[in-house]
């Protein structure tokens, strides 16, 4: 099997979603947390490396260092879950995205003002314009779980029309 | 009295406080927290803070449904408070022996040694009560 490298949006980071479905369904060896508040926090990263199980490699970058490090990860050739807490996080790595890494937004969270997606996605306007423009190039799933069917958003611009 | 604070997946963690209070009756000093799909992780690390800083006199037990999951990761972040404990997993027979043993500990770590320890030998095989 060709090994996969997804690139998920899940404000939850790894939790039963993760770990029970995309972990176990890709066999995934490797997790990443791309996230400048992850890395600065001891208590966060040793929460996180406690739950993944054992045959994970399990590591932290800031934004900055993964982009500079991608390369590296890319030619590494293991199937590895690369999460972002943000739709902005995402976008600003968007320099290393291309045609064979997989897209997914799982989870992020209801706020005031956020349009329900699904019933684990709920964006505002700004994170639907950088979707938007991710989306003129890749193909981007909205699902929480990888066996289930991507909503399909065929008007998503609609939804920032007044 | 140790408070508890049950926080789980969905409405689990009512529904427990709910049976359990079925069957031994009214509990004082215990809360509740869901996390649904939309709920927002730091709204709720909020509430939780809250509770937990409600307990700070008498201590308090979080208990969450699966280790590994966003309740339990959430509570986790209180591991090395002194008048906070943590377990993971509960079930009927764990809550309902910590609400009857809150008045014979003096403190959240005592309390949640004896959850945990109830927790894992309320779970019986039916085969092996056959073959004894």
């Amino acid at each position: 099997m060709n090994r996969k490298l997804i690139f998920r949006v899940d404000d939850r980071l790894i939790h039963g979603q993760v770990i029970e479905g995309w972990i176990k369904y890709f066999k995934i060896k490797e997790v990443i947390i791309v996230s400048d508040r992850v890395y600065n926090d001891d208590l966060q990263r040793m929460i996180y490396s406690s739950i993944l199980p054992e045959h994970c490699i399990l590591q932290f970058y800031t934004i900055k260092d993964f982009i500079h490090n991608f390369t590296e990860i890319y030619s590494a050739k293991r199937s590895t879950l690369i999460l972002f807490e943000s739709i902005e996080d995402l976008y600003n790595v968007r320099e290393v995205l291309s045609d064979d890494i997989t897209i997914n937004v799982g989870c992020v969270a209801s706020r005031e003002h956020k349009i329900e997606i699904t019933d684990t996605v709920f964006l505002d306007k700004s994170e639907v314009v950088m979707l938007c423009k991710l989306r003129e190039k890749y193909e981007i799933q909205i699902k929480k779980l990888p066996w289930e069917t991507a909503v399909e958003i065929k008007n998503f611009l609609s939804l920032i029309e007044e | 009295m140790v408070g508890i604070i049950l926080l789980t997946h969905g409405s689990l963690g009512m529904e427990l406080l709910k049976t359990s209070e079925m069957i031994i009756g009214k509990q004082n000093n215990v809360d509740f927290l869901s996390v649904q799909s939309g709920t927002s992780l730091n709204d709720l690390a909020g509430d939780l803070d809250n509770l937990v800083n409600k307990y700070k006199k008498d201590g308090v037990l979080i208990l969450t449904d699966m280790f590994g999951g966003s309740p339990s990761n959430i509570a986790m972040a209180y591991f090395d408070k002194e008048h906070v404990d943590i377990v993971t997993g509960v079930n009927l027979p764990m809550l309902i022996k910590t609400f009857s043993m809150r008045n014979d500990v003096d403190n959240a770590q005592n309390l949640g040694r004896i959850a945990s320890q109830t927790g894992k030998e309320s779970i019986i095989l039916a085969g092996d009560l056959m073959n004894k």
